[in-house]
Parts: structure tokens; sequence; C-alpha cells
């Protein structure tokens, strides 16, 4: 009997094989053709990219230059934008042959293909008579001899810059898929003077380094800046009155304010990325808690409140969750906590000491320096997984996200002099560059992609 | 509720019945596992000595030979031309015989007029007779040229099916013995190779975990080993990470291999095998 139920379960078996055979069937490769041949190949910084200068109708002057001399600068703007991120060495323009006008949209592929070019980036500035200046630019495929992308702008004379920055997002994000962050600008600290009296100035830059500026005159000494969102107004810690506290500066007014009146040390400020909540942090009586504020001011809400020092790091990209550093396990760790202080849950369980977290504006990493036989500059999973550490250098730290969340800023010291200075790196590590300051820098903050 | 005795018979029929049919099931369902046995025993003996037994009836030999046919048909017209023209050429011998007796005739005995006509008249109809035996002889030298021009079309129909009987039994040999059943399995590895070694990737940009991501494409040639067409791209291996660089990756992917056509190195007589090829690109 059991030998019978046996053989009716087997058949039943098989008539539900049966059953299901049409749909095995389908799955199932039907010929040799998907045996895959598989080709291998590496990819490396794009290096047969062409940008001559960009053309004009005819040179016409401007409280800029003339339109002639700018599109020879814009070609070398987006060069460097291009080379500056890490995936491009750009051919030009200088030793690129000029194009004329008419060729602009019209380019001789076969000369481009003779120079062993694949792409190439052309363009034009035009003067209107309403003063303002056409920047347009194209992207060409030039073996399949096609145009891939173009782009124009509408500027007055003084905001060149940003049509340059515009024409190399667009290239950029075209053939790298990421998103752009050439247009944007970065907050940091200026330094001066020797090692044990430097002067720390509040200063801004676009994110070639062009247009600096600083915003105070490092009579007091300034720390950490943060842009608002909309680039109206700066967050930044000042020794002012000799207590570190946390000011917001009005960029247009030139006006700071106080985000607390309380007479305890605040600092490591940040923005929620709607700008409308303040994260900080401040030490009261030997303990430090993170908090958050409206940004117009109001009751500050406590949302840590375990014994140590428990710094703010920052928001989520949708503002729902805060990854901060604490030392309650006994050294510094970070920890991710839902924005209303719930749910608190540590993340860093590596060697080392694990500080100043960041967390990227795409969410999917969380950016942090490594305390441990040097300090470096990684990333890790919003879990905690996948850490990589991206620098290698003698004291990297404090690192900050461009907005296309691709690109990391952090300072580096010197060993001995002290010096510092602002570098960044791109995520597979392999493309590190300093940006060019007028003097040290410390302390970089990114801001978003300008609209 | 009682039943009475019909009913009680029905009942009784009807378990029976089932009882029967279940045996029925059980038993018939081990004698499906003896016909499995079989099956088995015959793969074996396919993959052991290579005997070519679900091959050789597909072969053709029952098939009819529509060349034989074609020459009886041709030989009989031949022969009835033949026929044709040989009686008709007796039939002139025979006219012209006639005449000449009747003009003999008329010429020795000083004929009368009525023999004149006579022989006027046998001499007309040899005339005719030698008409006609020609036409046939004509006809038959045309029947014979159809039935050489069919005799080699059958040679050269009969030459094609036996190379296509030749080819579907090597396909089925393959087939039966466990290899492919493609014109040429080896001939398209081979020019899988041969193309995919010719195809220089370039223009890819750096990215997390692009490694990840593999690119496949269907390359469809000409017989110059140009491109017609690239078609079926697929990608595979998106993260969260890569997930920006999986269309530059795809973009790069098709533009290197219009690049790097044309493709040499490859066998006209093996087309079939590589017209369309399959090929998958990752980053090393």
């Amino acid at each position: 009997m059991k030998q019978i139920a046996s053989r009716i379960t087997a058949i039943c078996a098989a008539c539900l094989v049966l059953l299901l055979s049409p749909a095995i069937a389908q799955d199932t490769p039907q010929d040799d053709d998907d045996v895959d041949e598989v080709v291998t190949f590496q990819v490396d910084r794009l290096r047969r990219v062409a940008i001559p200068e960009f053309a004009t109708p005819s040179s016409v002057n401007t409280p800029a230059g003339n339109t002639a001399s700018l599109g020879a600068q814009i070609a070398r703007v987006i060069a460097n934008d291009l080379s500056g991120s890490g995936l491009f060495t750009p051919v030009g323009p200088s030793g690129v042959r000029k194009i004329g006008y008419a060729e602009v949209r019209a380019p001789q592929f076969g000369y481009w293909r003779g120079r062993n070019a694949e792409q190439l980036i052309s363009g034009a500035v035009q003067a209107r008579s309403d003063g303002n200046l056409i920047i347009g630019c194209y992207l060409y495929n030039v073996n399949a001899g096609s145009e891939v992308t173009r782009s124009g702008f509408v500027v007055s004379p003084r905001e060149w810059r940003r049509a340059a920055h515009k024409c190399a997002d667009s290239i950029y994000s075209k053939l790298t898929g990421e998103a752009p962050f050439f247009d944007s600008r970065i907050a940091y600290i200026a330094e001066t003077g020797p090692k044990g009296a430097r002067v720390k100035r509040l200063a801004i830059m676009d994110s070639d380094g062009a247009n600096h500026r600083f915003i105070t005159n490092g009579q007091t000494t300034a720390l950490t800046p943060r842009f608002s969102p909309n680039y109206k107004s700066i967050l930044y810690l000042s020794y002012r009155d000799g207590n570190p506290r946390i000011y917001v500066y009005d960029i247009e007014s030139k006006r700071q304010r106080l985000i607390t009146q309380s007479r305890n040390p605040t600092f490591a400020p940040r923005w929620s990325p709607d700008g409308q909540t303040i994260l900080y942090s401040m030490a009261v009586g030997g303990n430090t808690d993170v908090y958050k504020i409206s940004a117009r001011g109001g009751k500050s809400v406590r949302l840590t409140d375990a014994p140590g020092i428990d710094v703010g790091g920052s928001f989520s990209p949708d503002g729902r969750r805060i990854v901060f550093e604490s030392d309650r396990s006994g050294s510094q760790q970070v920890y991710v906590m839902n924005s209303d202080g719930s749910g608190e849950r540590r993340i860093s369980f590596g060697g080392g000491r694990y500080a100043t977290p960041a967390w990227s504006p795409r969410g999917d990493l969380i950016a942090f320096t490594r305390i441990g036989g040097g300090f470096r500059v990684g990333v890790m999973r919003t879990d905690g997984s996948g850490v990589r550490l991206l620098t290698n250098s003698w004291q990297d730290e404090a690192p900050t996200w461009a907005p296309n969340g691709r690109v990391i800023q952090f300072f580096r010291t010197q060993k001995n002099s002290g010096k510092t200075s602002i570098w960044q790196v791109d995520l597979t590590g392999r493309s590190e560059r300093k940006l060019p300051t007028p003097v040290s820098g410390s302390d970089p903050a990114w801001g978003p992609v300008r609209p | 509720m009682t039943m009475d005795r019909a009913e009680l018979i029905g009942l009784g029929a009807a378990i029976g019945g089932h009882a029967l049919l279940l045996a029925l099931l059980v038993f018939g369902l081990l004698g499906s596992e003896e016909k499995i046995e079989e099956r088995q025993a015959i793969a074996v003996t396919l993959e052991g000595e290579g005997t070519p037994l679900p091959v050789t009836s597909q072969i053709g030999e029952a098939e009819p030979a529509p060349e034989a046919a074609v020459l009886e048909e041709a030989a009989a017209e031949v022969d009835e031309a033949a026929e044709t023209a040989d009686s008709k050429a007796d039939e002139a011998q025979a006219a012209e015989a006639d005449a000449k007796r009747a003009a003999d005739t008329a010429k020795a005995a000083d004929a009368t007029a009525a023999q004149k006509r006579a022989a006027k008249a046998a001499a007309a109809k040899a005339q005719r007779k030698r008409k006609e035996a020609a036409a046939a002889e004509a006809k038959r030298k045309k029947a014979a040229q159809e039935a050489k021009r069919k005799r080699q079309k059958a040679a050269r129909d009969k030459t094609a099916r036996d190379k296509a009987a030749r080819e579907k039994y090597d396909r089925d040999m393959k087939k039966a013995l466990g290899g492919s059943n493609a014109p040429s399995a080896t001939a398209k590895r081979k020019a899988k190779a041969t193309i995919g070694g010719q195809i220089r990737i370039r223009g890819c940009p750096p990215g997390l975990e692009v490694e990840k991501i593999i690119t496949r494409v269907s390359i469809n040639l000409n017989k110059n080993g140009s491109i017609s067409s690239l078609s079926r791209v697929t990608q595979s291996g998106k993260t969260s990470s890569n997930a920006p660089q999986m269309a530059p990756i795809k973009r790069c992917v098709l533009n290197s291999i219009r690049a790097s056509a044309p493709f040499r190195g490859l066998k006209v007589e093996d087309y079939e095998s590589w017209k369309s090829i399959r090929i998958a690109f990752k980053v090393s």
C-alpha cells in the first residue's frame, strides 16, 4: 500500500511537472545563441573629447570682454570642469584648430576623425542687441557623425561662466549618466597666518574656485559653513562673543543672527533638505546632544538624550532620517535615527572611529571620516555595509557631497606645516584633485545646483 | 432511510466499478514506469554506440524518387516520337515505291490518260509522306533533346537532395548524440570569437559598480562582414549605484560595435552560422 501511495505521489508530481512544462520551456534557452561570447572592456577617463574655442559670428565688445575672447574662455571653463570631474581628459581648446561660426552646427567630422576625436564639443557666443549673450553648445559623436545633445542660454555678460558650467553639466550628464553639479557653489573656511595664530574667515566660491569672495573679515574665528538650499544664507559657527555659537548669515543683506539665544556652546549646524529646519548640537553640562529648530526661529527640539557626545550629522535627502556620530559606545561611531529622534541605531562597526557623517544627496551612501592610523575619508551604505575608504593621506576629513552625490570634497592637512587645502575625489577613489583657493582652505560645504 | 434491493445492487456495482478502475489505474501506472525504462535504454544506446535510430527513418529512403518517373516519362516520349517517325518514314518509302511503279507503268506501256493521272497522284502522295516523315524525324530529335534536358535536371535535383539529406543526417546525428541542432555550432562559436576579438569598446565612463552591468547585443551581419542591424539589446546587473551608467554604457557599446565593423576573417560558406550572433559585453 505504501508502495502504491508513493507511486501515486510520484505520478502526481510528474503530472504537475507536465502542467508546468510550458512555463519552464519558455524560460529555457532555445539554442546555442544564448551561450554568451563575452567581450570584456575597461572603463577609463574619456580622452578623445575635442573642444575647440567657441566661435562667434562677429566679435562684439561686452562688459565681460569681446565675444571672440569669451568664446575661448568658455571653452576653457568647460574643459576644466570636465577634467576636474575625474572622468574626462579633454583635448583643447589650446592646440585644437579654431572653427568658424558655420562649423558649429555643421562639423567637419572627417577632420575630427583624422584627429582621433570620438566626441566633439563645439559652440558659439553671440551678442544680442539687448546687451545679453546667447551661448550655445553642441556635443557630437564624431564616428557616427551625429549630434548627441545641445543646450543654449541667454545670460548677461557677467554670467558667462554660469552658462559655461551649464554647458559642461549637460555634456557631463549625457556622457556619464550622472546628475549635473558644475553650476554650484562652495562655502569654506579660508585660513591665513601662522600655525599657532590662524585667522579663519568664511568664504564662498564657484565649484571651480572662480568668483571667490570672503564673507567675514577674520576678527572672529569662523567654522563649518553650510549653504542654505536656496543659496540665500549660510549657517556657520562663530566665536564672535568668545563662545562657539551658530549664526545664520544672509548673503544679500550681509546681516547675521543667532539661531538660539542659549549661552551654551552650539556647533555642527546643518540644513534640512527643504531649508525649513536646522540641525545642530549643543553642549550642556558636559553632555552634548543633537537638536533641531525651525529656520524661522522658535523652540528647539532635543533629539538625543544618551550620555556622552552626540554630534549632529545630516538629514537623508527625504528629510525623514538623520545620521549622526556618538561616543556612547566608548568611541565615536555612526548612528542613524528618525528625524523625530526615535529609532536610534548604530551602523558603523569596523575598526577605528567614525566621525563627521554626511548623507549623500542621492540617498544611497553616507560619507565619513575614519580615525585610526590617520584620518581618511570614505563611504558606506546607509545600513553601514560596504565601507570603502577613498583617500589615503595623513589627515583627510570633513567630507561634503557634490549635489549629484558622485563627488566628495574634504580638506587635507599637511603633516608638519598644518597647512590645509580643499580636495575632491570621485566615488571610485581614482580621481583626486586639489581645488584652487587663494589661501589655505578647510571645512568645505557644497551647495546644490543653481536653478 | 432505507434502500430497496435494486438500489443496493446499484450501489454495490458502483463501488465495485470504482475499485476496479482504481486497480486499473495503479497497474496502468506501473506499466508507465516500465515504458520510461525502455526509453532510457534507447537513449543509452544512442549515446554509447551512436546508432542513428531516430534519424534514419527521417533521411528519406522511403521517399519517392521523382527523377525516375521523369526519366521514364521522357524515354516514353522519345520512344513514341521515334515510333511515329519510323512509321512515317515507312509510309513515305512505300508511297515512293508506289509512285515509282505507277510512273514506270505509265512510261513503259504508253499509258492512258487515266494511268497518267494515277501516276501523278501517286507522286503527290509520296511527296506528302516524305514531308510527314521529315516532321516526325524533327519531333523525334526534339523529344530526344527534351529527354536529355530532363535527365540532366533530374541529376541536378538528385545531387541537391542528396546534399540536403546528408546535412539533415549530420544535424540529426548531432542532435541524437547530444550536440546542437544548429547548422554548425562550431562555426558559430568560431565566428563569435572572431567578431568579439575585433570589437574594441571605447568611451564608456567609469562609475560605481559598473562591472556588474552586462550588455547583450544581437549583431546581424551581411555576407561582407558589415552590420545590417543591431537588435535585442538587453542589460542586466543594475544596482542603485550603477543605474545612471546603464544608458551611457549601452550607448558606448553600440557605438563601439558599429565603429569596429566591418568584421574580417569570416568564412562566407559559414554565413548561415554567423549572420546573426549574440555577444555579451562586460566591464573587466
